[in-house]
């Protein structure tokens, strides 16, 4: 494309396209068009007006749903399930078995701790014998 | 700077403050060239009011991003065209539906029917009602800018710098633009001369 063609296609479409380009709009067209474009402009002011209202309903549900996550997320419940989960009574014989094969905690250790945990469940009896014996008393 | 350049920058001033009978006159003084173009790119007179309308009140909203630095209706056709791109868009869309629905769109309201009303007599009428036609078919299978910015120039009348600025493209971009479309255009219509 030179600029000489460019101007003679150009010219030669302003004169071709003259009758669409001088067509006039009618008048019923244009009867009460501002007044429409201002209907228009202030209802759309009105609807800007509502909508912080209607905003401002939600803030309060949202907040609420947000905290309600919060909470749940944090629930020690779910801790303890999780310790639950991570640690069964099961899988601690089967640990207590792989040590016990490896030689990391053998018989004599594993009796003693047994003892140990006797004197212990021994002593809680005692106590609670104890505390039932005073109970009784009182 | 000419005296409606001032007058224009006044009435947006005192609209921008909040003066709506400002922004009415500005709205009087541009509506033709509107509803005009509104018409030229989606093809229906009712369609093109109403377009024309939706952009003048978005034209209102944004009053303060306007720079004084070009013309008001420059800007506004711009407005103008993104506002008639999304119609085009949803009108296709809508026409898809109606075709998998069975639905048929009113086309009632041709676009041409109104280029002749100036006419002097029967004759001239159905010729210019002709040649509206076959423009207007022609215009309308360009691609959207094609057709944007040949409307802009040929239909509207503005200088190739009044349309670079409203389509914020270089003048060299537009006189491409007008190249291509004006070629499609001349093939097309000459098609629909040689077949009759």
């Amino acid at each position: 494309m030179d600029d000489k063609k460019f101007k003679e296609m150009d010219q030669s479409l302003m004169k071709k396209m003259e009758s669409l380009r001088e067509q006039k709009v009618s008048e019923g067209m244009l009867r009460g068009f501002s007044t429409s474009v201002e209907r228009r402009i202030s209802m759309g002011a009105q609807v800007a007006e509502r909508r912080p209202v209607g905003g401002l309903l939600w803030v309060p549900v949202l907040a609420v749903m947000v905290m309600a996550s919060v909470v749940v997320l944090r629930s020690p419940v779910q801790d303890i399930q999780l310790a639950q989960a991570v640690a069964p009574a099961s899988d601690m014989e089967d640990e207590i078995a792989v040590l016990a094969e490896l030689g990391v905690l053998d018989e004599f250790e594993d009796a003693e701790l047994l003892a140990e945990d006797g004197a212990l469940l021994d002593e809680n009896i005692e106590l609670t014998q104890g505390r039932a014996g005073f109970s009784a008393l009182v | 700077m000419d005296v409606n350049k001032i007058q224009e920058i006044e009435l947006i001033e005192k609209a921008r403050s909040g003066d709506t009978e400002s922004f009415s006159a500005l709205v009087e003084l541009h509506q033709e060239r509107a509803i005009h173009a509104a018409n030229a790119l989606v093809g229906n007179m009712e369609d093109a009011r109403d377009l024309a309308q939706e952009a003048f009140v978005k034209a209102y909203e944004n009053l303060d991003r306007f720079e004084s630095k070009s013309r008001f209706y420059t800007w506004l056709y711009r407005i103008l065209a993104n506002t008639c791109k999304d119609f085009l868009r949803k009108r296709k869309l809508r026409r898809t539906f109606s075709f998998w629905f069975g639905k048929e769109e009113d086309e009632s309201l041709d676009p041409i029917s109104r280029v002749a009303d100036g006419s002097k007599n029967a004759v001239e009428t159905l010729e210019n009602r002709e040649l509206g036609f076959a423009m207007q078919n022609a215009v309308n299978t360009l691609p959207f800018r094609q057709k944007l910015v040949f409307t802009l120039r040929y239909i509207e009348g503005l200088s190739l710098e009044d349309i670079s600025d409203s389509m914020n493209i270089t003048i060299g971009a537009v006189k491409a633009n007008l190249w291509q479309a004006g070629q499609k255009m001349q093939n097309l219509l000459k098609e629909e001369y040689h077949g009759r």
